[in-house]
């Protein structure tokens, strides 16, 4: 088969610039083929080198006492649990594919996070998402297109994670017109280590054996790291041959395969083939290795004859991996990969010369050295351009509604109400260790390999919730190519904001009583809330305090119309992060300079939960201990005059206790959205946080 | 006292029945290959849930085929007690231990969720401690777990008492609502002729610990530790 000519035309379709097109030149000393074109062209999408992002996300702290992988370093963060344990994990997107193709979109984004973790040696214990779509119920056709991708996310998530045997124990779910038809899918895996089990991806030791194990080779998710990188368009839906399939089942046997083989000890170096399938993996493996690699593409397993190189190397196909293996030790791999019936391939070998040399049937069809596709990839820094916030809203604007209206309206509101729909989908008790599954803060897993509780949570501040303790707040906004991001004092939630109003003016102390009314008892009378909802609904005597100090103003938000409905648990949040706003503004009076960009938020509780337990917040900060912040938080225990809080909020306890020891610790990732219709964009910052629990404070 | 878990190729429970076994009830629990041929060394069999196969064609429809299935079969025959669970239930239906088949949910869905079971049969060796009416809460997950079976099957067993457990409401009433996936008759679990094969839809592996939510599901386990000391002595 011939291959396209190199015209300015192909170049532009590759989302290649002329001026990169030069520095390939250089790279190369010559023009590039049809095949190396494209390999530069996946490697060098923002997907793969985040050449837009990067100055930005180098700005994260990513150091710190208890990390052993840092991010950014292999394909997950590794962090040290005590007692020789350690945990890897890793939260990914995968939008543009669910949007293209919801079911297979979702479904991928799990196998793929699935792969990096135990690509690190770890075995994989539980997932988490965060979604967010646009408004599913005002009956317009974006509506019914927003529910259908609801539904195929959902079940895609579900297909993948259920089938693999691991339990989605939490997430977060959220409706806004900013998603319409263009929906935010991040999934998050963590898997437990011991440490000296750390599986490197690199190509160690020159002449080391390199085998390709895992599912055949297809015509899948051709190019897909370069699709995902582009705008979404109405023409997107073209790009569907871009979305990968899935394989649950294949990926449930590479992960006890590899796992398997990395026990053996034959593995020098082990990678997955996600985004820009073959060529990633062999050039970045190469790259950390400080070698060279040369692989003769014909030996690849193929789903189908007549492949070409380009399509092989840019093929997402799922389910694959490339191990570089001891020499020697090959029979190990044919041993294990027999038993497992999967089919594997001994594809070349690792080489001293640091250039990625790709043959078909012995004869080159592309080389280019290796690093350069990795670390020479080019980098913008972006201008940043002025984002003006919405202005805040005087709470005395806000007109007083009738609790007893409004609290069944927001009750029943997509983002507020139960999630149990989606999470009933997951098999979230699977590996019997959520001991807190969904539906709560954070979910507490125990992890039997290691006999650690493991606490976690993930959490978008995309500008639809915009919740505060989760604000990632760039000193400046930035604009990431033609995506203008906004990451800058995003503060109230105007849904939120209206559930605080109406509380404020429903639940405000009454007049003439010394003490608060039990929340229950209060409840009972006035809002005729189902029994079983009572021990969730939150009680806010202490915004009062807050509203008087002149540092820490709850800060509300118009919305233009009551949102209806909510679950009590979704107002006992909204509640948390309002407090939590008001406590970035005293932490800025203190310190009006913050240090570095990232902040994270933990809400404690006292030592002993129950239901009128007071609570401690606590902020991360990079370095310094983490000051306590509020003079309501600051001695929870002496405060002794009546419940502060009345919620369930025991299982946050570990995060704020792993920020402290683990500063920095959090793997971020910036996720731009663009909206459909308009050239204005918002960003999600979706942050997680994963520490460790006591079983005693454990309801 | 010995137990086997068969482990077949995207069997994804094995691990949480070994454990439990292992931890909550101090036995030996093996992980038996599906290509062994042989399960004459154990005293019970338990075959776990998960996607064999990856379930791509009808549930349990290609690990019926495993190498294993002749040896347990075989087993069935000697009257060793075996424990199908979830997937494993579907296994031995489609085996032919069991009668009936397991089709998709009422509703469609996966569910994954408590529910309670009525104890419809005591006189087995996986209930022999409970009694007939005891209300259990077990989670299910299946998306495929709605038992079928035409009405002359489901009369015969009724008649023999093979209705081993029913979903009901917390009150331990047989109603719609608290049938979960639309199982005839509520149907939860099923016993064979002999009595020696169990095949359910819930999780008692699952439900061990009462930090988990629910131990209820010990009793299968303690019956199965106290059948056999009655088999001993």
């Amino acid at each position: 088969m011939k291959e396209p000519a190199i015209t300015p035309d192909v170049i532009a379709k590759h989302g290649i610039t002329p001026e990169e097109f030069e520095h390939i030149r250089k790279i190369l000393g010559r023009d590039p083929n049809f095949t190396e074109l494209g390999v530069f062209s996946v490697m060098w999408s923002e997907h793969c080198s985040y050449k837009n992002s990067r100055p930005e996300l180098k700005k994260f702290p990513t150091s710190g006492p208890r990390i052993l992988v840092k991010a950014g370093e292999e394909n997950a963060g590794v962090l040290d649990i005590g007692d020789g344990w350690a945990v890897a994990f890793k939260i990914e997107s995968h939008n543009h594919p669910s949007a293209v193709e919801p079911f297979q979109g979702a479904a991928t984004g799990v196998g793929g996070i699935i792969r990096d973790i135990f690509t690190m040696g770890a075995r994989p214990i539980f997932l988490l998402d965060s979604l967010r779509f646009g408004p599913i119920e005002n009956g317009t056709p974006d509506a019914a297109a927003n529910r259908r991708l609801l539904a195929g996310v959902v079940s895609g998530i579900a297909h993948y994670g259920n089938c693999i045997g691991l339990p989605t124990v939490g997430g977060e779910t959220w409706f806004d017109e900013t998603y319409s038809g263009n929906p935010l899918v991040n999934a998050f895996c963590l898997g437990v280590l011991r440490h000296e089990e750390i599986a490197r991806g690199a190509a160690k030791g020159v002449g080391n054996p390199v085998f390709y194990v895992g599912a055949e080779t297809g015509r899948d998710g051709l190019a897909g790291a370069a699709f995902a990188s582009r705008e979404l368009t109405e023409e997107s839906k073209e790009d569907r041959p871009a979305v990968q399939v899935g394989d649950p089942f294949r990926e449930k046997l590479l992960l006890e395969a590899c796992l398997e083989l990395l026990a053996s000890g034959a593995v020098a170096g082990i990678q997955d083939m996600g985004a820009a399938g073959l060529t990633c993996s062999t050039c970045e493996t190469a790259s950390r290795g400080g070698n060279g690699i040369d692989v003769d593409l014909s030996l690849v397993p193929k789903r189908e004859d007549g492949m070409t190189p380009y399509e092989i190397l840019l093929s997402e196909s799922q389910e694959r991996m490339l191990v570089i293996v001891h020499k020697g030790q090959e029979d190990r791999v044919r041993e294990i990969f027999e038993k497992w019936d999967l089919p594997y391939a001994d594809i070349g070998r690792v080489t001293d010369d640091g250039v990625m040399r790709i043959r078909q049937n012995g004869a080159v069809v592309a080389e280019i050295p290796a690093a350069a596709l990795t670390d020479e990839a080019p980098v913008y820094h972006r201008k940043a351009s002025e984002w003006t916030p919405p202005a805040p809203l005087d709470v005395a604007t806000v007109p007083p509604m009738d609790p007893i209206t409004a609290l069944p309206r927001l009750l029943s509101h997509p983002t507020l109400a139960d999630k149990r729909w989606i999470w009933e989908q997951y098999d979230h008790m699977v590996r019997n260790g959520a001991v807190v599954g969904p539906g709560s803060d954070a979910a507490v897993f125990y992890a039997r390999e290691c006999g650690k509780f493991l606490a976690a949570a993930v959490d978008g501040n995309s500008a639809a919730s915009r919740k505060p303790h989760a604000i990632l707040r760039a000193r400046e906004p930035c604009r990431l190519g033609r995506r203008t991001t906004s990451i800058s004092e995003i503060r109230t939630s105007r849904k939120f904001s209206v559930s605080c109003a109406i509380r404020w003016k429903a639940w405000r102390r009454p007049a003439g009583r010394s003490t608060h009314p039990s929340p229950a008892a209060m409840s009972a009378s006035t809002m005729k809330i189902p029994q079983d909802r009572l021990t969730r609904l939150p009680w806010l005597p202490w915004l009062g305090s807050l509203r008087t100090k002149p540092t820490s103003p709850v800060r509300v938000f118009a919305a233009p119309e009551i949102p209806s409905g909510c679950s009590a648990n979704a107002v006992r949040d909204s509640m948390l992060r309002n407090f939590c706003s008001s406590c970035t503004d005293a932490r800025k009076a203190v310190r009006p300079r913050p240090t570095s960009p990232l902040k994270s938020f933990c809400i404690k509780p006292c030592a002993t939960p129950s239901a009128t337990s007071s609570f401690a917040v606590r902020m991360t900060a990079p370095k310094a201990e983490s000051p306590q912040l509020s003079p309501n938080a600051a001695s929870p225990e002496k405060k002794t005059s009546g419940p502060t809080l009345f919620c369930r909020m025991t299982n946050c306890v570990m995060m704020s206790h792993f920020f402290m020891k683990l500063p920095g610790a959090s793997l971020f990732r910036l996720i731009p959205v663009m909206r459909k219709d308009s050239a204005s964009f918002s960003p999600c910052a979706t942050s997680l946080c994963v520490s460790l629990a006591s079983p005693a404070a454990i309801p | 006292m010995k137990f086997a878990v068969l482990r077949f190729p995207g069997s994804n429970c094995d691990q949480d029945c070994l454990r439990t076994l292992r931890d909550s009830f101090g036995v030996t629990a093996t992980a038996v290959w599906h290509k062994e041929t042989s399960v004459a060394d154990y005293d019970v069999i338990v075959i776990p849930g998960g996607f064999s196969f990856g379930d791509y064609l009808r549930c349990g429809a290609i690990a019926r085929y495993s190498p294993v299935m002749t040896a347990v079969r075989e087993a069935a025959q000697k009257g060793v007690p075996i424990l199908g669970v979830c997937n494993g239930f579907q296994i031995l239906c489609e085996a032919g231990l069991l009668p009936g088949a397991l089709v998709r949910n009422r509703g469609l869905h996966f569910i994954c969720r408590h529910v309670h079971l009525r104890l419809e049969n005591n006189a087995t060796p996986f209930t022999n401690l409970g009694s007939v009416g005891q209300i259990l809460r077990i989670p299910i997950a299946h998306g495929e777990g709605c038992y079928f079976a035409d009405e002359k099957t489901l009369d015969a067993l009724e008649q023999d008492g093979r209705v081993a457990f029913r979903y009901c409401d917390a009150d331990g009433a047989i109603t719609a609502e608290a049938n979960p996936n639309g199982s005839v008759r509520n149907i939860a679990g099923i016993l064979n002729t002999q009595g020696n094969v169990l095949g359910l839809m819930p999780h008692p592996e699952r439900a061990c610990e009462s930090r988990l939510g629910s131990d209820d599901g010990r009793l299968l386990f303690a019956s199965l530790m106290e059948s056999a000391l009655h088999t001993v002595s």
